[in-house]
């Protein structure tokens, strides 16, 4: 039969052993023809009887790092080819490929690195077709070495051979390389002189190490050496933020951590991300505390680079692995700026030479009601698109929000969300912020033609996108956003219902939103609840001292005879504070009105005296989960009583009810009886533990019984907003959900919180961009 | 007569007795003696004028009252765009109801301020209103000045120059909320408010490229409306700030930044390399300059934005804020 077949695939078919695929699989079944790789994916011309079973088995057997996007297959004229061969890659306008994320070292490249009659034995940049770095070192599409930062690296006959040989797995594997040509390392002390090895003696010995890794540098020292930890923290200037382990192995963790299947599952993934997991129960002692003061969760990741896990040759199983930056700046990823900055923390500097091009932090993921959430997206994920529930009728950059900012470019039928970039404000952020949207465009092949951005008037993003050169700007309410963010990752366009507990966001009535019931889609949304309006004395201040936020919420919600019971709690707020905070209060002084979620743990935090003082973003919020959590495991027949199995939990009743007050048709969430009935246990001396294991139990139940209130149909309940990455009360209101048959969507391949932002912000400028 | 009342401003008997008793009394020089429907002043000088409206809460605060206000605020106007004050004129919009003896204490101030300065009151006005139509007292003052040499404005800063304040940031903005509020902060804070043209006379010099009067919006608002005229970008220092403990208190307390308070005795000033040492002992040696210190520098790259390197080495964005400090923390 004298057929041929003109066969097309898009999606991320670049860089993951896509043509040697093709052409193992066309010899094997005698298929005639060639396979290319172009900016518009792979196109394969097939020629011979056995074609429509070849088609099938291609799109069958994708290798693992595959994705497939878009298909197509027509029968073209034959034109007798005499076998089957790989056609250069070329560029032909405009790009449409998927770039691949980085993908943690494989199995196979692990053996070559610990095999020494290997010619990779050792070496800390080997990689293959299925692993190694992609997104972080390319400059430009098509994917090919040209145009990643290892064109300064010719190859050597060997790699070259493996890299033109369609069966071997560095078979086009662009970052190929091995010790004779490839990027080198280099150890250096802090005055500058050259050291060999990788550095574990030093390690070892208790010092400090800066490490160039993937997408930027580490600080890195033994986690087991508490006396190191703490000069790592000390030298950081880093209050009390957990710091990130990275662990030998598995085996490691498990010894003492908690595992879940999905957890291993992400651990092992191949965007091998910092996972968020419990301590074994009384092993506090394995692993310092001070690697997480005041909480029960360490985020560990395993091994990603060869050279990571070269530094394992030492008497350690972990080893801390903080971002390689200085306090509220971006990460470090070139050498000479490591050297300069980095010299008051690390002591030696694991320098190398292969340029990172897209600086990328490690990604942290906690696995909540059995799904991974994201705290942050970065490494291993980006530059992975979400598929639009429409096509966009305009190419779209949404800027994100503030702190923990992430921008999004919609266009086509996808929207790409960058790297977590961090805290606008901070100037080297901002910097950051530009010179990534420069070089991400490039990679997604989108050019903004309309900006969309925050409501709120201060943010660098709304100065930045009105500054901007755009002809179209959109302003976007922030929980809107937060909703439609979710909805646009489930594909749904109908209105729904969502329940958004979130930390500030600018409100149309110019107050501060956070915990909002809001039904809507892309289009628009109405406001059908949210909790109360309480003071917020100071702004940004006061979510700094919550203390001061307990103290003002007190005075707002309890009469003055309540109030004057509770003193004994206000010992700890310096006397002229207390007078200044009357004195704000009755002149409404520096007070913002806002239905804050965060603040409100925040306020229950400062209560139970777990953290009056935050030195990092959430801590407050953070620790009292920690303190419920610990305070559950103590007792676990309570854990029973309110377990996803018991048929009673919708009867149960709260230990602090919420209560409801209308507002016109928006219901508000009144939490003066929940308030008062915290400041009595505190009074009466309870188990902070306990108070603050009712307390998100108490909102657990707040929250759907507002629901209740307010769902008309059996719609999908979306949850989300930076308050939904705290897992207990998370994981308590879907329990509940579940037991009143309430399906739940949440943020699945974004961050709930502000990392999110931007695609729902890209979603709502597509429907009122014209 | 202890108040007030709409006869006062109504052109009869009573409004020469208030002018008579309470103004010329106070402000009496040949220039206002004149008493004509205007006043002929010497000159032949190129000149620089200035009008600004003066309205404030509480009128009488630690450092000052309104009166003292007016006369500062046009002097300083005409004195930071390098011009020399000369005469001032002086309007007023009484309330119906306002003690006649505030408004002595305010017109004895004005002439405290004016003689300080050296800027007589020439021409004036008074007018009354019904109570609740103005609040207590309102003042316009306009200022003409003379210049000989021009060579300041936001057109002449240089990446390289330095950033110059004449002493401690936010001093009014807090003492005004203190006294309207009646805050009791631990560490009271007094007003500012001062003439400055004797200081920028004594460092006036080619080389001082700029200065401005932070006032309303602070230091934080001049210098991004600065760094946007010139299209440069400003570099301060977080450390080298000047400020009172009592105002680093309040802003601690309350959330508020002392870069965007407002100072009505101080002086910003943008000077190149070569004049900074100068510019800055001159300064120093004033009363008014004892606290004077670099805060910055004017850099290129980046244009219209103000940098803050803090403590920690990073730097902040000192944003043109629209409205209050509203939290952001999500
Ligand atoms: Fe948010
Ligand atoms: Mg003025
Ligand atoms: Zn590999
Ligand atoms: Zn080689």
């Amino acid at each position: 039969m004298r057929t041929a077949y003109f066969i097309h695939l898009n999606g991320i078919v670049q860089g993951v052993g896509f043509r040697p695929y093709v052409y193992r699989l066309a010899q094997e079944m005698g298929i005639k023809g060639w396979v290319n790789n172009s900016s518009h994916g792979v196109t394969i011309h097939a020629e011979g009887p056995q074609v429509p079973a070849f088609y099938r088995r291609l799109l069958q057997e994708v290798p693992p790092l595959a994705k497939i996007t878009h298909q197509e297959y027509r029968e073209v004229a034959f034109a007798n080819y005499p076998g089957f061969e790989i056609l250069q890659s070329q560029d032909e306008g405009q790009a449409d490929v998927l770039i691949s994320p980085d993908i943690g070292t494989c199995g196979n490249c692990l053996a070559d690195l610990r095999d020494p009659d290997n010619l990779r034995y050792q070496y800390p940049f080997t990689n293959c077709t299925n692993c190694g770095p992609r997104y972080t070192i390319i400059r430009d599409v098509p994917y090919d070495r040209v145009h990643t930062t290892m064109e300064a690296f010719p190859m050597c006959p060997v790699c070259a051979q493996e890299y033109e040989d369609p069966l071997n797995r560095r078979f086009h594997a662009q970052p190929v390389a091995c010790s004779r040509c490839g990027p080198t390392v280099q150890l250096m002390n802090v005055q500058g002189d050259i050291c060999s090895g990788l550095g574990v003696e030093q390690i070892a010995r208790g010092e400090i190490l800066a490490v160039k890794g993937l997408g930027g540098f580490h600080l890195v020292c033994d986690a087991g050496n508490p006396e190191a930890v703490r000069r790592l923290r000390q030298r950081k200037e880093r209050g009390a933020k957990p710091f990130a382990l990275m662990a030998r192995n598995l085996e490691v963790i498990q010894r003492y951590l908690k595992i879940s299947l999905k957890e291993e599952e992400l651990l092992k993934s191949s965007s091998a991300p910092i996972v968020i997991l419990e301590r074994k129960k009384g092993d506090e002692e394995g692993l310092p505390y001070e690697l997480a003061p005041g909480l029960h969760t360490l985020g560990v990741m395993l091994p990603y680079t060869p050279l990571h896990a070269l530094l394992f040759d030492g008497p350690f199983d972990f080893l801390v692995m903080t971002s390689g930056n200085l306090s509220g700046r971006p990460l470090i990823y070139i050498n000479e700026e490591a050297v300069r900055d980095l010299k008051g923390i690390a002591d030696y500097f694991l320098l190398h030479n292969r340029d990172i091009f897209h600086p990328c932090d490690d990604s942290v993921v906690q696995v909540i009601g059995d799904e991974a959430v994201f705290h942050r997206r970065a490494r291993g994920y980006v530059p992975l698109p979400q598929k639009c529930p429409k096509e966009f009728n305009a190419s779209i950059l949404g800027v994100g929000g503030e702190l923990k900012n992430a921008f999004c470019l919609g266009a086509g039928s996808r929207a790409f969300t960058s790297q977590y970039i961090g805290d606008m404000e901070g100037y080297e952020n901002f910097q950051r912020f530009r010179q990534e949207l420069a070089s991400f465009q490039k990679v997604v092949q989108i050019v903004p033609e309309v900006v969309a951005y925050d409501a709120h008037p201060n943010f660098q993003t709304t100065n930045f996108a009105l500054a901007g050169p755009w002809p179209q700007k959109i302003k976007v309410q922030h929980h809107h956003a937060h909703l439609v963010s979710v909805l646009g990752e489930h594909g749904i366009t109908a209105p729904t219902l969502g329940v958004v507990c979130d930390g500030t966001g600018w409100g149309e009535d110019q107050k501060i939103w956070g915990f909002e019931f809001l039904k809507g889609n892309a289009e628009g949304y109405r406001r059908l609840a949210h909790l109360e309006y309480l003071p917020l004395p100071g702004g940004d201040t006061g979510a700094k001292h919550p203390l001061r936020i307990a103290y003002a919420y007190g005075k707002a919600l309890l009469s003055e005879k309540e109030w004057l019971m509770t003193e004994r709690l206000w010992e700890r707020l310096p006397a002229h504070e207390q007078k200044i905070l009357n004195q704000q209060l009755e002149k409404k002084l520096q007070i913002f009105e806002t239905s804050s979620g965060g603040r409100l743990f925040d306020a229950v935090s400062a209560l139970l005296d777990i953290c009056t003082r935050v030195t990092y973003e959430g801590q407050a919020a953070i620790e009292l989960e920690s303190q419920a959590t610990q305070w559950l495991f103590r007792n676990s027949e309570a854990a029973l009583s309110y377990s996803k199995t018991s048929p009673n939990v919708c009867d149960l009743e709260p230990r602090y009810p919420l209560e409801w007050a209308k507002d016109g048709e928006c219901l508000i969430l009144k939490v003066k009886e929940l308030y008062q009935g915290i400041i009595q246990d505190v009074l009466e001396g309870k188990d902070p533990g306990f108070i603050a294991y009712h307390f998100h139990d108490s909102i657990a139940h707040g929250i759907i019984r507002t629901v209740l209130k307010l769902q008309e149909s059996a719609d999908p309940l979306v949850l989300t907003g930076g308050v939904f990455q705290n897992k207990l009360l998370t994981e308590k209101v879907l329990a509940l959900c579940q037991a009143f048959a309430i399906p739940t969507i949440r943020a699945k391949e974004l961050p709930p919180g502000d990392g999110g932002l931007a695609l729902g912000q890209v979603l709502i400028g597509n429907e009122r961009c014209s | 007569m202890e108040r007030i009342i709409m006869a006062h401003g109504s052109g009869g008997r009573l409004s020469h007795q208030l002018v008579e008793e309470i103004f010329q009394k106070h402000l009496s020089n040949d220039f206002l003696n004149q008493m004509n429907d205007a006043t002929y002043i010497p000159g032949s000088e190129k000149l620089a004028i200035t009008t600004d409206s003066f309205v404030i809460s509480p009128v009488f605060f630690r450092g000052g009252d309104i009166g003292k206000l007016a006369v500062c605020g046009t002097v300083n106007d005409l004195a930071v765009s390098g011009a020399q004050p000369r005469y001032l004129s002086l309007a007023v919009i009484l309330e119906e109801g306002f003690l006649i003896e505030d408004l002595e204490r305010i017109v004895m101030s004005i002439a405290e301020t004016s003689r300080k300065a050296g800027v007589p009151i020439v021409c004036g006005d008074t007018k009354v209103v019904e109570r609740g139509s103005a609040d207590k007292i309102f003042i316009n003052t306009t200022g003409i000045g003379s210049i000989q040499e021009r060579w300041v404005g936001p057109q002449y800063i240089k990446p390289g120059d330095y950033v110059l304040i004449s002493g401690t940031i936010g001093d009014h903005g807090i003492s005004i909320l203190a006294d309207r509020e009646g805050l009791e902060f631990e560490t009271p804070v007094i007003s500012d408010c001062a003439p400055l043209n004797h200081l920028i006379d004594s460092f006036y010099m080619p080389g001082v490229h700029c200065m401005r009067d932070p006032t309303r919006g602070g230091v934080g608002t001049t210098l991004n409306e600065l760094a946007r005229q010139a299209h440069v970008s400003i570099l301060l220092e977080e450390e080298k700030l000047p400020l009172h403990p009592g105002v680093a208190g309040a802003c601690g307390m309350l959330g508020l930044d002392p870069l965007y308070l407002a100072n009505e005795g101080k002086v910003l000033v943008i000077a190149s390399p070569e004049a900074v040492e100068g510019v800055l002992s001159q300064m120093r040696a004033h009363p008014l300059g004892k606290e004077a210190t670099v805060i910055g520098r004017v850099a290129e790259d980046d244009p219209g934005f103000v940098l803050l390197k803090t403590p920690l080495g990073g730097k902040r964005i000192v944003g043109m804020l629209e409205g209050e400090h509203l939290p952001r923390i999500c």
